[in-house]
């Protein structure tokens, strides 16, 4: 009696501490436009992230809180008897940083290693959801079959002044993160 | 039990083992926690992972102590429910313990986050805020004043490079207004984007690096602009830009080109032909001018925009700060609490688990377990308590060792005495002695059944009565005067023979009485035997009278024949020869066969009862005896009533008819003897099965026997009828008969009036 009760007790306890957390997930993001393309002998892809910026998010970048957006763009042949097999795998950054004594936000592609300013915060938000043909792979390297791309976004995990995120572990902070999105091509010889 | 009690001391021990384990670990983890905020700031990514492992385990142990505290609860809950011993002290204590933490950190709790609430609300009031602000709208004014002012500066350059002619010209223009405006850097640029004339200030360390391009081509497009670059030295130059037109015309009102640039430094404009800039705006180039900001004055503005930025950070952080606070003094609390339960538990424990070891000791011992021991090891009063309860229990079960053995041997001595008394019991209830015993207050104390037959009495009505009061006076008497002789000739035991009368019966008792002492010759009192020698001296009296019979026959037998034969034949011879005096020889002569006969029939009376036949039994039925003997009577003394009560139940059993009618005939002769001419006569037979026992009773209402000639009754030639009537055998042969059926024959009064003969015969020879 005694132990199913000892376990019934812990999973209350330990539901009451993970709830919380939980709960405090926002709208869920997701990448949208996922497409692939040739583009002079070069795979690009491109994409874009929505439901990736919320309120707290863009007070966060307004106060000056730098954001980063990782990417992570990988590409697997498919394979019918064994699991399949990675040919490329891509991570990169898109990161916002608020300045407020010129009062514009600068943003930096590493893709494309390049920096925007831009004074507009709409503006900034689409770069850094934006991800516009990102050269993924050459296409002579690749045989010919199918292949699969997957996509996915994160928000870095925010930095804050005198490592408060390490203390506020209790606190909800903004944060996303994307499922894996998919698309198949098939490559022509 | 040992096993039980090794298993649980080393079950404390592991738990007391976690416990220290636990605490010092939450004193470390929180140790750290304090500490490492100030270190992360120098420390890496590293810092945060143990941060958070710290975290981690800092939840875990607070679960873990969550975990134990509920459960203990749940534990004290059932067993309240169940009644276990101890749940009360065990609920109170811990009861008390919460509360007594509980009051105290919840207050500490309450003043802490109001503190922190307030104190937060502190930073971030309103006047930090705005301080922070106008700080940084001055720095953000600088720079927007200085970028408005680089492009007015480019803008007058260009209005006034419309009215010089030539490089040189131009180059002392940029030199002049370079100075004039403090600029770092004047240039006019070609519409390719290339440097033209130029003008730098001479005190810059490093060389500029090149212009902005981004800003240089949006200049050349016909905006105004302005950018900031760094410095390589340090600091920051402040780009303005403005385009230069074909036509230049200064309207102070208006902000139209009106005025002509009229080829300055170009030869030919036609290289601009088809421009669409050129053919629309008439752009012609730009000029571009660059304020250089010091190092230290840009520092400081990053200074003022960092701690806006930072302050900014901290008020968006302001909410889950005070929150994780809150949370951080909740846990704080929770485990201040937690543990003080828990502590409750441990101390309630520490306290009942003796206490109740020591009630289940006490109901061990209550129920006769001595063995049991108290294992607890406590230095406390516990411990004290717990070894004085021990030593209790060892005493008892000395002292119960050694009252048992002495149990043992006082019951081996009171079973070998009850055996002994037994013994002396039987022995003296089968003695066909009678045995009374008094103490030395004359109080009976022992009274056989020997005694009880013999005195027709019964031991339970005289038992501790003094036989003063029991005894009726003349035997009272009677005993003093034995107890006078024992007196008087100072002997310690005396015999006397003596004939006790009790109601009806007379016995020839043997008494024997003897003084009783104890070892050391204390009186005690004492002790009288009766031997019953009734029966044995009327055997006696009886074989006597036999051999008397058997030598009277013998000796008078013999010559009454010749007697008889002589006095017969005088008659016959002498009858006729004696003459008148005939009557008086014939009435002699006949008289003397007569007495002769007479005297033979008594000879013979006393011959047949010195040669009684010996016993023939054989089954008969004794009420049909009985009723045969009977008819005789009624037949022959009609003026007498004869009762006969037979007993349906009696059985068939083996007896001597013919001496058993000898007997009824004897019996009744001489009670309708006693009758003498009218009365009642009543014959009872009295079965008893249990004892196998037929008891025969001839009751007449005749003129009684007197007491004194009770004893003779049965003797040979005693009668109490007139002289002549009998011979005196009838109750000797009577005797006899049933003597030799092994019954016992005796006589009583009968009430109110008249004799009792009782037959008492057993059933099996």
């Amino acid at each position: 009696m005694i132990s199913k009760l000892s376990v019934a007790g812990i999973a209350i306890i330990l539901l009451a501490v993970a709830l919380p957390l939980s709960a405090a997930q926002g709208v869920e993001a997701l990448i949208e436009g996922l497409q692939i393309e040739r583009e002079n002998g070069t795979f690009v892809v491109s994409f874009s992230v929505k439901n990736c910026f919320n309120t707290k998010m863009e007070e966060a970048i307004k106060a000056g809180v730098p954001t980063t957006f990782n990417f992570f763009v990988t590409l697997y042949k498919t394979r019918a008897l064994v699991w399949d097999k990675k040919i490329a795998s891509r991570k990169f950054r898109h990161r916002v940083i608020y300045d407020n004594l010129k009062q514009d936000f600068r943003i930096w592609l590493q893709e494309k290693e390049k920096e925007l300013r831009v004074a507009d915060l709409e503006e900034a938000k689409r770069s850094m959801q934006l991800v516009e043909r990102f050269p993924l792979i050459k296409g002579q390297k690749l045989e010919k079959g199918i292949y699969e791309l997957a996509v996915k976004a994160e928000l870095d995990p925010v930095k804050l002044p005198l490592r408060l995120e390490g203390i506020l572990f209790f606190v909800s902070l903004w944060d996303f993160e994307t499922d894996w999105y998919y698309r198949t091509i098939k490559v022509e010889p | 039990m040992n096993k039980r009690i090794d298993a649980e001391r080393r079950k404390r021990k592991r738990e007391l083992f976690i416990i220290i384990g636990l605490g010092l670990l939450v004193f470390g983890v929180t140790y750290q926690m304090l500490h490492l905020p100030q270190l992360s700031s120098q420390v890496g990514i590293g810092s945060n992972i143990l941060l958070f492992s710290i975290i981690n385990i800092n939840l875990i142990l607070l679960v873990l102590l969550i975990f134990l505290v509920i459960r203990n609860l749940v534990k004290l809950l059932f067993e309240r429910k169940r009644r276990v011993m101890g749940t009360r002290l065990r609920t109170k204590l811990v009861v008390a313990f919460v509360s007594l933490s509980l009051v105290p950190t919840v207050l500490l709790f309450i003043t802490a986050v109001i503190f922190i609430t307030r104190s937060v609300e502190n930073w971030f009031n309103v006047q930090v805020e705005s301080s922070l602000q106008g700080s940084l709208e001055v720095a953000q004014a600088y720079y927007r004043d200085l970028a408005k002012n680089t492009i007015h500066y480019s803008r007058e350059v260009g209005r006034l490079a419309s009215t010089e002619r030539g490089s040189k010209a131009l180059e002392a223009l940029l030199e002049k207004k370079r100075s004039e405006y403090n600029l770092a850097w004047i240039g006019m640029i070609s519409p390719s984007g290339k440097v033209v004339v130029e003008s730098t200030d001479p005190a810059l360390t490093y060389k500029l690096e090149g212009l902005p391009q981004d800003a240089v081509q949006e200049v050349l497009k016909g905006k105004e602009m302005s950018k900031v670059t760094p410095y390589m030295g340090g600091g920051e130059i402040i780009w303005g830009g403005s385009p230069l037109y074909k036509e230049y015309k200064l309207a102070k009102q208006k902000k139209v080109r009106a005025g002509y640039l009229s080829n300055p430094f170009y030869e030919d404009y036609g290289e601009f032909r088809g421009s669409q800039l050129y053919d629309a705006q008439g752009i012609i180039g730009g000029v571009m001018v660059g304020y250089y900001v010091p190092q230290n004055l840009v520092a400081k503005m990053e200074d003022i925009s960092q701690a806006f930025v930072d302050y900014r950070h901290s008020k968006l952080l302001k909410k889950p700060l005070t929150t994780n606070y809150i949370i951080i003094f909740l846990l704080i609390t929770l485990v201040i609490i937690f543990s003080a339960t828990w502590f409750g538990f441990r101390l309630a424990k520490e306290l009942t688990v003796p206490i109740m070891e020591l009630v289940d000791g006490t109901r061990r011992v209550a129920s006769g377990d001595l063995d049991f021991h108290l294992s607890l090891e406590a230095a406390d009063e516990i411990g004290t308590l717990v070894s004085a309860f021990n030593k209790m229990t060892h005493d008892l079960k000395t002292s119960k060792v050694q009252i048992e053995e002495s149990t043992r041997a006082l019951q081996r001595t009171t079973l070998e005495r009850e055996q002994r008394r037994k013994y002396m019991e039987i022995v003296l209830e089968n003695v066909t002695a009678g045995v009374i015993s008094l103490d030395k207050e004359g109080r009976i104390t022992t009274v056989n059944k020997s005694a009880e037959r013999m005195l027709d009495l019964q031991a339970k009505d005289i038992l501790g009565e003094n036989y003063r009061k029991v005894l009726q006076p003349e035997y009272r008497r009677l005993v003093r005067e034995l107890i006078k002789e024992i007196n008087t000739a100072r002997s310690e035991s005396i015999q006397k023979q003596m004939e006790v009368a009790l109601q009806d019966k007379v016995f020839t008792v043997r008494a024997s009485v003897n003084i009783l002492r104890d070892e050391q010759g204390e009186y005690l009192g004492m002790v009288a035997v009766f031997d019953d020698l009734t029966h044995l001296i009327k055997m006696q009296r009886l074989s006597a009278w036999r051999e008397v019979a058997r030598r009277i026959a013998h000796e008078i037998k013999n010559p009454l024949t010749p007697i008889q034969l002589s006095a017969q034949r005088i008659y016959k011879r002498y009858r006729n020869k004696i003459d008148g005096d005939a009557g008086i020889f014939e009435e002699c002569t006949n008289t003397i066969i007569h007495q002769v006969t007479e005297l033979k029939n008594l000879v013979n009376e006393f011959s047949n009862f010195a040669r009684m036949p010996a016993v023939n039994p054989t089954p008969n039925d004794l009420n049909e005896i009985i009723s045969s003997s009977i008819v005789l009577f009624k037949e022959a003394h009609r003026d007498i009533s004869f009762h006969f009560f037979p007993d349906p139940a009696l059985p068939v059993f083996k007896v001597d008819r013919d001496q058993m009618k000898r007997v009824f005939i004897n019996i009744l002769d001489n009670a309708v003897a006693a009758v003498d001419g009218g009365g009642v006569i009543e014959i009872e037979v009295k079965y008893d099965a249990a004892l196998q026992m037929v008891t025969l009773e001839v009751r007449d209402n005749g003129s009684g026997v007197p007491d004194e000639d009770k004893p003779k009754l049965f003797e040979p030639y005693f009668s109490t009828k007139k002289s002549g009537t009998g011979t005196g055998l009838g109750l000797a042969i009577v005797n006899a008969i049933v003597s030799d059926h092994n019954g016992y024959i005796r006589v009583r009064d009968n009430h109110p009036k008249g004799t009792k003969f009782i037959i008492d015969l057993p059933l099996r020879q």
